[in-house]
């Protein structure tokens, strides 16, 4: 979680961009998930639960393939899963309830985070999936989908504080190369651990639950 | 104590906590929310090297948590969890930015040192006034409070079925975690491979208690939507808690309050 850029971190004209750009997906996904629930109530509880067992995830410990442990975001398979614009959706109020339930992210920072993690995480999975699909490589598309999806949400983060702070010496260039190096150290590992176990998921999905499986694509067809 | 027992713990703490009975507890969720609203727009909109302004808004959240009768220990420590981020990032602004500014007569720092401190003060300050909220406020009453500020149905809806059933699927993951941490015998079994199986596991275990409970419900009149608790009209001590509070942050951010107190005890000592 420490990907999250704290409360109160960001300067204002910068926290209220990252809202007003992080708002049309907000919309938009209200209106999918409005629509599927209007057509499927009961998959409103489906969903709800959902959004928790991304919330759970983020609390569970996983061994990272450095050796340390780590948790996983579950944004790569909640989009695989449900689709971008539902996962924008869980995504925020995964993240709201971080802020306000366990002080990780912010209030003010909100947008930003979304734009992150449940903007461009999910987007980023959901093309990758899309787009190795075809060639039947399903494992792999999983695997390239949730690491990608990891990796695009650290490199946002570290643009959106780069913007934001940009280096005395060398701007936005030098800061950005600052930020992502912090990240980089510790984010590739976690990025490639969460890809490992986005397949072994997806795996168990196809050998054990089929009907369920069904079930959740049916969310990500509706959207 | 594994991660998501702590996190459990921490929530149900917070949710004992919002349960209290105090003169901050009886206001209403709304006059809170908006205040919270006006606070943080407040901090987060002062110049990146604000320091000695910020100072005035310490004054929010000690009023909340002593009227709310919230342990400052509890406070203390979610603040010192969260805060490796914003000393992480912000230990480098003394090394990138070491622009001399005058603090006092003859005194100067960098000031990457000022702007690392503005961070930290912005969020102590931001980060404790939303767990402040939530803990003299409760979840089910912010989400009544969004929707009678309207925000969208959908959002909400999902806001507070989502977090009933937390617990529920917090003690589920916890239970096969603690069977994993019992069959593991030190490091064999928590590998990846068992992790897998693990959350897939999970997920399946998710998907079918959503059917179970939505059938529950169902037998028990849900009709798609979840009604507020309480709908009741804004109180005047409601009104005077947030009138008087934004007003107070909306002058603390146009006047520098703290330097007039500095001019005045300086002023009055000479």
């Amino acid at each position: 979680m420490a990907m999250h850029i704290a409360e109160g971190f960001l300067p204002f004209p910068w926290a209220a961009f990252w809202w007003l750009v992080s708002l049309p997906f907000l919309l938009v996904g209200l209106r999918s998930l409005a629509r599927i629930t209007r057509e499927h109530p009961e998959l409103k509880l489906l969903l709800a639960l959902a959004g928790a067992f991304t919330f759970v995830l983020s609390a569970l410990k996983i061994p990272s393939v450095t050796g340390s442990c780590s948790h996983p975001t579950g944004t790569g398979l909640g989009a695989i899963l449900f689709g971008p614009s539902v996962m924008t959706v869980l995504g925020g109020i995964v993240l709201l309830f971080q802020a306000l339930l366990l002080a990780h992210g912010g209030l003010t920072t909100l947008g930003a985070n979304m734009v992150s993690m449940a903007v461009v995480g999910p987007l980023v999975a959901w093309w990758i999936f899309g787009a190795l699909l075809p060639t039947g490589r399903t494992r792999l598309a999983v695997f390239a989908a949730a690491a990608l999806a990891d990796l695009a949400t650290y490199v946002v983060t570290a643009a959106q504080l780069a913007l934001a702070f940009p280096a005395a010496n060398g701007g936005f260039g030098a800061s950005l190369a600052k930020f992502g190096a912090i990240y980089a150290v510790t984010q590739v590992p976690l990025a490639i651990t969460e890809g490992l176990l986005t397949v072994l998921v997806w795996n168990w999905l196809q050998a054990y639950g089929k009907p369920e499986l069904k079930t959740l694509q049916l969310i990500q067809q509706e959207s | 104590m594994s991660v998501i027992r702590r996190e459990l713990h921490e929530l149900s703490r917070i949710d004992v906590f919002a349960r209290q009975d105090t003169w901050i507890h009886r206001i209403d969720a709304r006059a809170k929310v908006l205040a919270t609203f006006v606070f943080l727009l407040c901090v987060v909109s002062f110049p990146r090297y604000a320091v000695l302004p910020l100072l005035p808004f310490v004054i929010f959240p000690v009023v909340i948590a002593s009227l709310g009768r919230l342990p400052l220990g509890w406070l203390v420590q979610r603040l010192l969890v969260a805060s490796p981020f914003a000393l992480m990032v912000g230990i480098a602004n003394p090394l990138v930015d070491q622009t001399p500014v005058a603090i006092l007569p003859g005194h100067s720092i960098a000031a990457g040192w000022l702007s690392f401190a503005s961070i930290g003060l912005r969020f102590l300050l931001t980060t404790a006034v939303a767990l402040l909220l939530i803990a003299t406020t409760g979840m089910p009453a912010i989400c009544d409070a969004l929707r009678q500020l309207r925000i969208p149905e959908a959002f909400v809806t999902q806001l507070q079925l989502l977090y009933r059933y937390l617990f529920l699927l917090g003690e589920e993951a916890m239970r096969m975690e603690r069977a994993r941490d019992l069959r593991s015998c030190g490091r064999r079994g928590t590998g990846l491979w068992v992790s897998g199986t693990l959350l897939g596991a999970l997920l399946l275990r998710t998907v079918a208690r959503a059917n179970r409970i939505y059938a529950a419900m169902l037998l028990r009149g849900f009709e798609g939507t979840i009604r507020p608790a309480s709908l009741r009209a804004l109180t005047r001590r409601d009104l005077v808690f947030l009138l008087g509070w934004s007003t107070a942050f909306l002058i603390c951010r146009q006047v520098p309050v703290g330097e007039l107190l500095g001019h005045a005890v300086i002023g009055a000592r000479l």
